[in-house]
C-alpha cells in the first residue's frame, strides 16, 4: 500500500466549503465512504489505500469536520441536508453514470443509507460497519437496554454541555469514546471528543429531530447490503437478520471479534470484506481482481 | 370537489376588492413598483428557479415527492430563505396532472416514487429579503415525445401571454383565451383544478419575517389574500379588475399521463406586460446520467 499523503479536495456546496478525500482514477466504479462520530474521513485510510488502485474513492468530511465548514443551523447536519452535500460532490467528480457503492460507519451509516436511497439505479451496494439508519435505530429504542446503552445521545441533546465538555474537558470525551467502543481501539487512532468534534456533534441533535418524523415503513433498500459488525461494540450490539430484513432486500451479516472502530482495529479484514463484496456487486465493471 | 364548494362563493363576492379592516392592517402596503422592487423580485425568482433546476438535476428515479420537496426547502433555507409564501410542492407522473386529487390535502407531496421517463413538476414560493416569488418547473428523466411537444406548446404560450394581457379587456378574458389555446392544442386545463381555478395570483413585498405555515402555505399568503380581498388577488375566469401590478402566472397543461407547468413573475405596468426574467430555466430534460 502506498504511504503517500491522501489528496483532499473541496468545493462550495450551498454556500459552505465542503471537503473530501479523493483517490483512484475518475471514471471507475465509485466507493463512497461516510465516516462516523467522533471521526474524520482519515478513519478510512486503510481502506482507501487498499482499494484505490481499482476504484474511484470519495471519502467526504462530514459537515463541520476539518475543512468542511460548520453549518449555521442544526438542520444542516441532518441526513436530508448532508445527502445533498454528498450528491453535489458526486456531481462534481463523476460523469453521472458510474456505479456507486456506499460504505458507512457509525453515524456515517445514516448518511450512506440515505445516499443509496437517493442514487436510484446507480447504487449497486451498501456496506455498513457498526451502524444503522434512523428507522432501524428507532425500532431498537423500544428496548430499554438499548436506551441505556445510548445514554450519551441524550447528553448530546443538551444545549452547551457537550460543547463545554469538548472544549474544556476533552479527556472526558476521549475516555468515553474508548470505553464505549470496546475492542482494540488505540486512543491516538481516533480523532477524539475534543474541540474538533464540536460542530459534527450537531448530527445527534439533527437526527433526534428527524427521528420525530420518520417513516418506519419506507421502502427497503434494493442493492445488496453487507453488514460488518464488531462483536464487542459497547453501544450497538450485533443486529439480527430479521432486523436488517426490515430495511433491505438482500443482506449479508458478518460478525467478527472487535469493537466499534472495526475498520481500524481489523483494517485488513474489513478491507478484504469490502473488496470481495464490491467484486460481487460490480462483476465485470471492476478492472481486475481486487484483494487488499 | 374543492372548487364545487368554492366557485359559487367566488362568484358571490368576486367584486369585493378588500376587506377594509384587514386591509388597514396589511403588512405590506401597496405602492408603485420601483426599480429596486423589480430587482428584489427578480433576485427572489432567480433563486427559486436555481433551486428547482439544481434539485431537478439531482433527481433520480426512486426519489419520493416528499424527498424532493424537502430537498428544495433545505436548499433554499441554506441560501438564506427564512419563510415561504408556500413551501415546495412536487408532483410526479399522473399526479402532475392532478389525477385523483380531490381535496386540498392531496396536493401535498407524497411518498409516490419517480419513475424513469415520467414527467414531474416542482413548485415553490420563497420570500427573499421580503420579496415573494413563485415558480413552477417541469422536467423528465428519460424520454417522452409527448412531453417534448408539451414543452414546445408551453414555450409558444409563454410568448403569447404578455400580448394577451395587453390586448384583452379583463383578466378573466385572459384566463379564457389561455384555456381556449391549450384545449385547441389538445391539452387539458389543469390550473382550473387549483383552489379557485387560478391561472395566476398577485405577489407582494412583505416585511413579515416570521416563519409559520399551515397546509404548506406561509401565514403571509393567507394574510395577504385576506387583507387585500381574496378575489382581487387571483387571476380566475371571473376576474374583472385591472391587471396592473406583479403577478405569478402559472398555466398548467395535462397530457395523457402527465402535467406540465411554468410559473414566473409577469410585470404589468400601465397596461404593458412583460416577463420579469426574459429567459428563465423552467424545464429540464435529462437522462439519469448527469
Amino acid at each position: 500500500m502506498s504511504a503517500e499523503p491522501l489528496i483532499e479536495k473541496s468545493i462550495p456546496v450551498r454556500k459552505l466549503n465542503t471537503s473530501w478525500i479523493e483517490a483512484g482514477e475518475r471514471g471507475r466504479p465509485v466507493l463512497f465512504f461516510c465516516h462516523g462520530f467522533p471521526d474524520s474521513a482519515h478513519v478510512w485510510d486503510h481502506q482507501i489505500r487498499g482499494l484505490q488502485s481499482h476504484f474511484h474513492i470519495i471519502a467526504p468530511f462530514v459537515r463541520g469536520c476539518e475543512n468542511s465548514e460548520p453549518g449555521n443551523n442544526v438542520a444542516r447536519y441532518g441526513r436530508d441536508a448532508i445527502v445533498l452535500d454528498h450528491l453535489a460532490i458526486l456531481n462534481e467528480v463523476t460523469n453521472g453514470d458510474e456505479p456507486v457503492i456506499c460504505i458507512g460507519h457509525d453515524l456515517g451509516v445514516v448518511h450512506a443509507m440515505t445516499l443509496v436511497r437517493r442514487l436510484g439505479d446507480r447504487a449497486r451496494g451498501l456496506v455498513v460497519i457498526n451502524g444503522m439508519d434512523l428507522e432501524m435505530f428507532a425500532r431498537r429504542l423500544r428496548d430499554p437496554k438499548q436506551v441505556a446503552r445510548s445514554w450519551y445521545m441524550g447528553l448530546m441533546q443538551l444545549p452547551m454541555i457537550p460543547e463545554i465538555l469538548a472544549n474544556y474537558a476533552p479527556h472526558t470525551g476521549a475516555w468515553l469514546a474508548k470505553a464505549l467502543a470496546g475492542g482494540e481501539l488505540v486512543a491516538t487512532d481516533v480523532i477524539g471528543f475534543d474541540r474538533r468534534s464540536v460542530a459534527p456533534l450537531n448530527q445527534y441533535r439533527a437526527f433526534a429531530r428527524e427521528m420525530a418524523t420518520i417513516d418506519e415503513h419506507q421502502a427497503r433498500i434494493r442493492p445488496a447490503v453487507l453488514a460488518i459488525w464488531g462483536r464487542d461494540d459497547g453501544v450497538l450490539v450485533p443486529p439480527t437478520q430479521h432486523e436488517w430484513d426490515l430495511a433491505a432486500l438482500n443482506v449479508t451479516i458478518r460478525i467478527i471479534p472487535g469493537g466499534h472502530w472495526l475498520h481500524r482495529d481489523k483494517g485488513e479484514i474489513v478491507t478484504g470484506f469490502i473488496s470481495d463484496f464490491c467484486q460481487a456487486c460490480l462483476g465485470d465493471t471492476v478492472p481486475e481482481a481486487t484483494h487488499a | 370537489m374543492l372548487n364545487f364548494v368554492l366557485k359559487p362563493l367566488k362568484r358571490a363576492i368576486s367584486k369585493v376588492d378588500a376587506i377594509p379592516f384587514l386591509g388597514a392592517l396589511s403588512p405590506s402596503p401597496l405602492g408603485p413598483v420601483t426599480e429596486a422592487d423589480k430587482t428584489g423580485y427578480l433576485r427572489s425568482q432567480s433563486l427559486a428557479q436555481q433551486c428547482a433546476f439544481e434539485i431537478a438535476s439531482l433527481l433520480q428515479p426512486g426519489w419520493t415527492e416528499k424527498q424532493a420537496a424537502r430537498a428544495m426547502e433545505i436548499w433554499l433555507r441554506d441560501h438564506g430563505v427564512k419563510s415561504f409564501f408556500h413551501k415546495p410542492f412536487a408532483w410526479w407522473g399522473s399526479r402532475s396532472r392532478f389525477d385523483g386529487i380531490k381535496s386540498y390535502k392531496e396536493f401535498q407531496a407524497t411518498e409516490r416514487r419517480l419513475l424513469e421517463n415520467e414527467p414531474f413538476i416542482l413548485d415553490v414560493a420563497p420570500i427573499v429579503e421580503g420579496f415573494i416569488s413563485d415558480i413552477g418547473f417541469s422536467g423528465i428523466i428519460g424520454q417522452d415525445p409527448s412531453f417534448d411537444a408539451g414543452i414546445s406548446f408551453m414555450e409558444t404560450l409563454r410568448n403569447d401571454i404578455p400580448e394577451l394581457v395587453q390586448s384583452m379587456s379583463s383578466g378573466g378574458a385572459v384566463w379564457k383565451a389561455v384555456d381556449e389555446k391549450l384545449k385547441k392544442a389538445g391539452y387539458d386545463n389543469i390550473h382550473q383544478i387549483y383552489p379557485m381555478g387560478v391561472l395566476g395570483h398577485r405577489v407582494y413585498k412583505t416585511t413579515a419575517k416570521i416563519d409559520a405555515s399551515v397546509l404548506n402555505f406561509g401565514w403571509q399568503s393567507y394574510w395577504e389574500l385576506a387583507s387585500r380581498g381574496i378575489f382581487g388577488q387571483l387571476l380566475t375566469e371571473d376576474y374583472e379588475g385591472k391587471m396592473d401590478g406583479i403577478w405569478a402566472i402559472e398555466p398548467q397543461i395535462g397530457g395523457l399521463n402527465w402535467g406540465m407547468k411554468f410559473e414566473e413573475i409577469l410585470l404589468v405596468e400601465k397596461g404593458l406586460a412583460r416577463w420579469l426574467n426574459p429567459d428563465p430555466h423552467w424545464f429540464l430534460r435529462r437522462t439519469s446520467k448527469k
